[in-house]
């Protein structure tokens, strides 16, 4: 089996499309500009749940997984430390990547019927890689939104170039990812690869703003 | 959702949870539960608390009200879960269906072969 290799651009849409839904109650014009509660929109939006089993992860080195429980429910299964475990950057992006899963390629899995059909699907996917590399960029996208990103960096990078204290490039850029990291509640790595993917490619933005002296990020490179 | 039959205290809870506007976890940390033990009550694998005081705190931070109708629903099946049984139909799927992993995500980004897949669902099986 071939899973669809889907387009950056897609993956975006299909993300925001997913928050628009869930969150229009809270945010009626905008995607969340703070940390999305994913377990929720995993639980209310799509209908998953979870089942934290103790040792997946020592003993088949599998963080989660996503799969159909006794009554053919979709469900989250997610090893029992990785769900207790206090810092929740890991959890949340397994949990991300979960739902990017059921929604980019549950369709297609969820024609298995037994456990020997879903054992040969299982194998017989051909481009392992990027249904996971599909999944990732889905997970980016849910947890850290372009335009909420782009919002908040834009408003930080404003307020430490004008707040108290001379900081370097470096420190001014190191203090925006950890904050970034506070709001989103994801890992610094997280934030940091975001920064420079496109459209939006804040950190190539910030840099230009540093270099130049100006006060507020420059608009979107076109 | 459990069609053909009575709510279990851990769906009625997880509906009005999910209502609120909480995930798992952001409820279970709310209420200082480990997150594994208070899912495991929600899906029925260990009993609600017995103690009157932590039951009314759960009813609280779902926003029932004292003493309405949900608030005894709340309780009569909190009581109702402590009596040691099994929902005839869940024993039964139990029994027949197992769970079925589609899609995983090992920590090296290596692929299962057919032994270790088979081995897996074992023991996913053994412990859901």
């Amino acid at each position: 089996m071939i899973v669809r290799e889907y387009l950056v651009r897609e993956i975006e849409e299909r993300a925001e499309t997913l928050l628009r839904d869930v969150y229009r109650h809270v945010y009626p014009y905008t995607v969340p500009v703070t940390a999305v509660d994913i377990d929720w929109v995993a639980e209310y939006a799509l209908g998953l749940s979870f089942r934290p089993i103790p040792a997946l992860r020592a003993r088949f080195g599998v963080d989660g997984l996503l799969g159909r429980d006794r009554r053919g429910q979709p469900v989250i299964v997610i090893d029992t430390g990785l769900f207790d475990h206090p810092n929740e950057h890991r959890y949340r992006f397994t949990i991300a990547e979960e739902v990017g899963h059921y929604v980019l390629h549950f369709r297609h899995l969820s024609k298995a019927t037994s456990l020997e059909d879903a054992i040969r699907l299982y194998l017989s996917i051909e481009n392992w890689k990027a249904a996971e590399a599909n999944a990732r960029r889905f997970a980016a996208a849910l947890l850290l939104p372009m335009q909420s990103v782009e919002r908040q960096a834009a408003g930080i990078y404003a307020g430490l170039r004008d707040g108290p204290g001379a900081l370097s490039g470096q420190e001014l850029i190191d203090r925006l990812v950890a904050l970034l990291v506070k709001i989103f509640n994801v890992s610094p790595e997280a934030v940091r690869y975001r920064l420079t993917e496109y459209p939006a490619r804040l950190m190539d933005r910030i840099q230009t703003a540093l270099k130049e002296g100006l006060a507020t990020l420059p608009p979107r490179f076109t | 959702m459990a069609k053909g039959r009575e709510l279990t205290w851990g769906e009625f809870v997880r509906t009005l949870r999910l209502k609120a506007g909480y995930g798992l976890r952001t409820f279970a940390a709310l209420l200082g539960f480990q997150p594994s033990n208070y899912s495991n009550m929600e899906t029925g694998k260990t009993k609600p608390p017995r103690d009157a005081a932590r039951l009314r705190e759960i009813a609280e931070t779902l926003g029932i009200t004292d003493k309405s109708e949900e608030w005894h629903r709340f309780h009569d099946l909190a009581a109702k879960a402590q009596k040691p049984s099994v929902p005839a139909d869940v024993a039964e799927y139990a029994a027949t269906r197992p769970v079925v992993p589609l899609l995983l995500r090992t920590t090296e980004g290596k692929r299962l072969s057919d032994s270790q897949i088979r081995e897996l669902i074992d023991y996913i099986n053994k412990h859901f």
